[in-house]
């Protein structure tokens, strides 16, 4: 069996009805016309591997699994996507990467086994962590972010910073890898599986070397790769990966978790960044979290939790003009709640939100204040 | 001790093409065979990109050579360049390449800006430092 007819086996493409439900939801589809899940579903089906892997509608894709909600054959379009891209790129077809191509050369850099990182800088003394604990962790690429992004003024590292002081709150004094290295989600799902699985391989030696018996995570991205991906690619490593936000709600009942109210009534959106809430089903904490703190409202937008729309690009991959009108879409959408603030979950939504915002063609419609979610909660502690 | 002096480094440099016309004319140095030399039309082409994919390829050292900011032909390339540079150094410090496996060396058709010994304090002290940590060496 060849690889493209093996991959629509296992992801039930075959299964495909030809309804169209997915094309009628897709964001890309809503805004380009020449694309279509259903479309790449057909070809797929109907050429040959050498035809299909050069067809540029394999990058096209946000693998935000929106579409996967709506069908009604239970067609897993985005894993297919995933699949699919690690065999064509084993054919040498790449994707078109943004900025270059930086980040994902700073990934294929950090999968050298000799690395040696400054990356713990920004940990300053309020900041509880130990050489040893049960709970470690996984900080992502915050700080790579912020050094990157910084024409963006976006804060990653506010944000990890934050984490922290929310563990501290609840006891917790994390330990954390000196030599942390990318998850190597973006890797995975624009089809570089062999160095996926290199850093893959140097986090869970790392992590083990800690002695750690859990692991938390605040990023979607690492979250749902760490504990979906690397089990699935490189069998259980046998330590528990828990969301910062479970964590945080288990403790909001006890007095270990309490927030300061606004002075006065204000009123945000919450964006479900795709890894947290259609890949790992977390939908519920972080608007518990958010209705913790007193005088603050949700104002859901149209199209919320499962049916949330992406931010517009995914993996530093394709960002175009789709991209950008995919994010003046959502950003608009925000907007037209009437909130004060669209609270992000996912630092990678948080830049794509704000390059949006950025760009001078971005009418007033669509521009609304960003704060993230973690670094929220840990401003209002009480 | 002995292999460290006889390590070669491998060196990227990337001169824009105003500099180049510059360093045959005042009769600069000759690069030696372990330099790579890449022109590009304006040091402000560069990016971090650039900078890292070189270091991911194997280099132990990269040097950007180009015009003083005021004599940028370009008006605008050198100060980029600058500006690629500070955030290069940054994420170069995040993942630990040391800071003199990367330079950038100004060359002026008017000013002796001494160039030759600062290029040539980058070669010494790019060797003195070992293969790079990313070189897979
Ligand atoms: S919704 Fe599912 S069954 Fe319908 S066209 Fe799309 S993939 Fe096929
Ligand atoms: S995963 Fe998202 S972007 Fe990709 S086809 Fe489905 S709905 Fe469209």
């Amino acid at each position: 069996m060849n690889i493209l007819t093996e991959t629509i086996k296992k992801t039930n493409v075959y299964f495909c009805l030809d309804c169209g439900k997915c094309t009628s939801i897709c964001p890309v589809a809503l805004r380009n016309p020449e694309y279509s899940p259903r479309k790449v579903i057909n070809a797929a089906v109907h050429s040959t591997p050498e035809e299909f892997f050069k067809s540029e509608l394999l990058w096209e894709c946000l693998t935000c699994k929106t579409c996967k909600e709506r069908c009604p054959s239970d067609v897993y379009f985005s894993g297919f996507i995933r699949d699919v891209r690690s065999a064509a790129m084993e054919k040498e077809k790449k994707p078109e990467c943004s900025h270059s191509g930086t980040l994902q050369t700073l990934m294929r850099i950090m999968t050298k086994p000799a690395l040696s990182q400054n990356r713990l800088g920004w940990v300053t003394p309020n900041l509880k962590t130990s050489k040893e604990n049960d709970y470690l962790y996984f900080v992502g690429c915050s700080p790579y972010l912020d050094a990157y992004f910084e024409y963006l003024d976006i804060d990653t590292i506010h944000s990890s910073r934050s984490a922290i002081k929310l563990l501290n709150r609840i006891g917790i004094e994390p330990t954390l890898l000196e030599n942390e290295r990318c998850c190597g989600h973006d890797l995975l799902w624009t089809g570089d599986v062999e160095n996926f699985k290199k850093l893959a391989e140097l986090n869970i030696e790392e992590i083990k070397k800690s002695g750690c018996k859990k692991i938390v995570v605040s990023c979607p991205e690492c979250y749902n790769t760490l504990k979906v991906d690397y089990p699935k690619y490189l069998g259980d490593f046998g330590i528990e990966v828990i969301h910062i936000t479970k964590l945080l709600v288990e403790n909001l009942e006890n007095d270990k978790l309490k927030f300061r109210n606004f002075k006065q009534k204000i009123e945000v959106t919450f964006q479900d960044p795709c890894r947290l809430g259609r890949y790992s089903g977390i939908y519920e904490e972080p608007r518990k979290l958010l209705e913790a703190i007193g005088k603050l409202e949700i104002i859901e937008m149209p199209r919320s939790r499962k049916g949330s729309i992406c931010c517009g690009t995914s993996a530093w991959a394709n960002c175009n003009m789709v991209s950008k009108q995919i994010q003046t879409d959502r950003l608009k959408e925000a907007k037209s709640t009437d909130a004060d603030l669209l609270v992000t979950a996912c630092s990678k939504c948080q830049i794509h939100f704000k390059c949006a915002m950025n760009d001078e063609n971005t009418p007033e419609s669509a521009k609304i204040k960003n704060v993230d979610l973690i670094s929220l909660l840990a401003d209002r502690l009480k | 001790m002995k292999k460290e002096s006889k390590f070669e480094p491998k060196i990227v440099t990337f001169i824009c093409t105003r500099s180049s016309h510059a360093m045959q004319k005042r009769r600069e140095l000759k690069f030696p065979d372990n330099v790579k030399v890449i022109r590009i039309i304006c040091l402000g082409r560069i990016n971090p990109s650039f900078i890292f994919k070189t270091f991911e390829r194997g280099a132990d050292g990269v040097l950007l050579i180009g015009c003083p900011i005021d004599e940028c032909q370009y008006s605008f390339g050198s100060k980029l360049a600058e500006e690629h540079l500070f955030t290069t150094k940054k994420i170069g410090n995040l993942l630990g390449i040391d800071k003199a496996r990367l330079k950038l060396v100004n060359i002026s058709l008017t000013k002796d800006l001494k160039f030759k010994s600062k290029v040539n304090k980058f070669f010494r002290d790019v060797k003195k430092l070992g293969p790079s940590p990313l070189s897979n060496r």
